[in-house]
């Protein structure tokens, strides 16, 4: 990967970069890969898009948490030996909401579920509390936290962005067999346009382009995908193995 | 021919309602416009109530302007057209003319009084308090009336309003349908509310108000497309194709809206520095929870 000399990222590279505490170390790795590595780095527009479209979402859901536990309270008189019990039982009503969904809010089921289950655990005490006291202090202070989150990481992200390369590469439907090929494989959507993006980039600039990510999904796909990109020279590097 | 008979009483008894309702303002010197009278005959329905024999020869679905029904539209034309005068020229005049809804006449008169009594109520208030009880998703009110209207009837936006504004949005979005239907478009109000929120950080919402109204108008007018397809009474089922491919259609041009409005915009929404050192506590932990479970699983 050190070698190459014109990267293109993927979504959860840039995500890493600006996030400001990663337990799981994509922060760090990210940001050392920013600052030491010097090569000519693209995104395509809807890599662009997609990273806003996470975040949105992300905030979304969020957002769609905290009103599900308002409109509870405000309709509801809870006993004090209720509360933590009726707390566990807005959680499992909440993700009953999307039984059968394989992709709720557009995220991965597993992901997603974890995510409410982290948000509960963080705000549980808020919440318990405004039970406790009926009010909804702990809850305003939450939605202005939430958004105000979101919208410094979305400011990060745009600065960040103007650094890079970005443009548009593949129009949709321009190869139907190279998206037939990938349509068959366990790519997510909007990746597989992602990829489709790598492709034209290295067709325009007539170099190897390193294809950079830290998705795991698409590093097992990597012998597929150069079949599929049989004619391109397909690169594909899982940052982490390359950054200590 | 099921169809066929439900239909034709679909027709008799929206015409007659509306000529029972017609009457009333016109005893009462109350005049009507076509929206209101869709909204006034939504109003009976429901107050009739679900169990009602004549609740589902009202049939109704949820569009632009709220809850509206082609049958009621066609009855008020056939009035409109029917006297040379206003509509407000007919009087109540033999109950033989009201086959269907003969029998319910008294808790008709209950109701129609009732409804008109506050004439501020009915030409101001009524159509609102639709969307607030009656509304299938409980984003619609501040969608429709705190979010579309401004777009659509204020040329101007003061600087101090983009704030409210968004809140505005965030509060909507926290209150967008689970129905999967509408996850794709939940993705573009998202996305489009966290433009917004950049372009008001930066310069305000006000300094690009002529270029935003457009595709602000559009995603309301997009939702509301969605909403005719979901929700809507059976009679209009046969519609179901076509509205779907329409919605879905829209959701493309939506797309072109947001995005010509972003290109026209996008200088000035980038141009500050802000420092890593901006988030508390609390705010990580938020980010951990999300955005740290998507980059975790990757």
């Amino acid at each position: 990967m050190l070698s190459i000399n014109f990267h293109f990222l993927d979504t959860n590279i840039l995500l890493g970069a600006i996030f400001p505490n990663n337990k799981h170390d994509n922060y760090r790795i990210c940001k050392i890969y920013f600052e030491k590595e010097n090569h000519n780095r693209y995104i395509s527009k809807r890599v662009k898009e997609e990273s806003f479209n996470v975040i949105s979402r992300e905030r979304r859901i969020t957002n769609k948490l905290i009103e599900h536990v308002e409109e509870y309270l405000s309709k509801n008189n809870i006993k004090p030996t209720s509360v933590e019990s009726t707390i566990h039982k807005l959680k499992r009503n909440f993700l009953s909401s999307y039984r059968g969904k394989q992709f709720p809010e557009n995220i991965p089921k597993d992901k997603f579920e974890n995510t409410i289950n982290d948000l509960f655990n963080e705000f549980y005490d808020g919440f318990k509390n405004d039970f406790i006291n009926q009010n909804t202090n702990n809850i305003n202070i939450f939605k202005k936290d939430i958004n105000k989150t979101f919208r410094i990481y979305s400011k990060e992200l745009n600065i960040f962005i103007k650094a890079l390369k970005c443009d548009e590469y593949y129009k949709e439907n321009t190869y139907k067999l190279l998206e037939d090929s990938i349509n068959k494989t366990s790519i997510h959507r909007s990746d597989k346009l992602i990829l489709l993006d790598y492709y034209m980039l290295i067709k325009t600039l007539n170099q190897n382009v390193g294809f950079i990510t830290q998705d795991k999904g698409i590093i097992k796909l990597k012998q597929d995908l150069k079949v599929i990109f049989q004619e391109i020279n397909c690169l594909v590097y899982y940052l982490n193995d390359h950054i200590t | 021919m099921v169809i066929l008979a439900n239909q034709n009483k679909n027709n008799e008894l929206v015409d007659e309602l509306s000529k029972f309702l017609f009457s009333k303002l016109n005893e009462k010197n109350m005049g009507i416009t076509k929206f209101r009278t869709q909204k006034a005959i939504f109003q009976i329905k429901m107050e009739l109530g679900e169990n009602h024999p004549l609740f589902e020869y009202l049939p109704y679905y949820w569009y632009y302007f709220g809850p509206f029904s082609n049958y009621v539209a066609d009855s008020y034309y056939f009035y409109n057209d029917l006297n040379s005068q206003k509509i407000t020229d007919l009087t109540l005049n033999q109950k033989e003319e009201f086959k269907v809804i003969y029998e319910y006449f008294s808790e008709l008169e209950e109701i129609v009084e009732n409804l008109l009594k506050n004439q501020n109520y009915f030409y101001k208030q009524l159509h609102k308090d639709i969307y607030k009880y009656y509304a299938p998703s409980k984003c619609m009110y501040s969608f429709k009336f705190e979010i579309f209207d401004i777009a659509d009837k204020y040329r101007l936006i003061e600087d101090n309003k983009g704030d409210s504004l968004i809140d505005t949005f965030f509060k909507c979005e926290s209150k967008l349908p689970f129905d999967s239907y509408f996850t794709e478009f939940s993705d573009i109000f998202s996305n489009f509310t966290t433009k917004l929120d950049l372009i008001n950080e930066e310069n305000g919402l006000s300094k690009h108000w002529d270029i935003l109204r457009e595709p602000i108008k559009k995603l309301w007018c997009t939702f509301a497309e969605g909403l005719r397809v979901q929700f809507k009474d059976k009679v209009y089922e046969n519609m179901n194709e076509q509205w779907d491919l329409e919605f879905n259609k829209s959701i493309g041009i939506l797309n072109s809206y947001i995005a010509k409005a972003e290109e026209l915009i996008i200088g000035d929404y980038s141009n500050s520095e802000t420092s890593f050192n901006e988030y508390t506590n609390s705010q990580k932990r938020i980010l951990d929870s999300t955005i740290g479970n998507y980059l975790k699983s990757e």
